[in-house]
């Protein structure tokens, strides 16, 4: 599940609210649920600059770990996917470290260089 | 993956605690009226994001004790006394061998919504269900 983030600030917004002013009667539960959104992970974002302008896309491997840079002519595609052996095969891999991303769908993390979508 | 509870919250809970505040007869001032807003925005959110799909229990054989969807969207049932685990894109158990895993019984193979997290789609087989 991939908070935009425009929902996060609503969350946080909501969190504020409900904890500074002290909501009359029984908001323990929606305390619970803020939080427990707020403490979703977040999808790992590119950092573009680790490239040139070679490596135009970037995805989170679908197991979690790692990340990677790769060009999006080098590899297959399924719709809007690309295809993970050929990304494994010619990106560039990252380790995600400690990174907590269950729960993010491998397919909602492809992002592409901004030069490229102009 | 949202789970039930969560979403019950949101829905029944977030939201009913406001109305009923307001209900009580006390009008909801600018801060509760913000409060409310941005519950809704979070419910609204929460109401459009999709839900995992969910094996037949009922067409499972007697032995099955699990069931997974991996990557590629491919179901498979499980009749391993303990839970797979999830290893790049698909799901593997060390109770079987490689062979044996090539033959696992295939379920169907799920057309999962964006959004939903293979490694989140591990169910075990619930209480009181047998084969039809």
């Amino acid at each position: 599940m991939n908070i935009p983030d425009e929902v996060r600030t609503a969350i946080l917004n909501c969190t504020k609210l409900v904890r500074n002013r002290g909501f009359p009667g029984d908001l323990v539960d929606v305390i619970m649920l803020l939080d427990w959104l707020q403490s979703q992970p977040t999808a790992p974002e590119p950092d573009w600059l680790l490239h040139d302008d070679w490596f135009d896309c970037f995805v989170m491997a679908p197991y979690g770990n790692t990340a990677h840079y790769f060009h999006g002519e080098d590899v297959n595609w399924y719709g809007d996917s690309p295809d993970i052996d050929d990304v494994f095969s010619y990106g560039d891999a990252h380790d995600l470290g400690d990174m907590n991303t269950y729960g993010i769908d491998w397919r909602t993390t492809l992002r592409r260089r901004p030069e490229a979508t102009a | 993956m949202i789970p039930d509870d969560v979403r019950e919250w949101i829905d029944r809970k977030a939201i009913w605690d406001i109305n009923e505040f307001a209900a009580d007869g006390q009008t909801l001032d600018c801060w509760a009226k913000l409060v409310y807003d941005e519950a809704i925005a979070v419910r609204d959110w929460l109401q459009s994001q999709p839900t995992a799909p969910e094996p037949d229990w009922s067409t499972a054989s007697p032995d099955t004790q699990y069931h997974t969807i991996d990557a590629s969207g491919l179901g498979i049932w499980w009749n391993t006394s303990h839970p797979p685990q999830p290893v790049v894109f698909l799901w593997v158990s060390d109770e079987l061998d490689k062979e044996q895993q090539y033959f696992m019984i295939v379920d169907y193979v799920y057309d999962l919504p964006l959004g939903i997290d293979w490694r989140t789609t591990l169910r075990r087989r619930p209480e009181g269900v047998v084969e039809s």
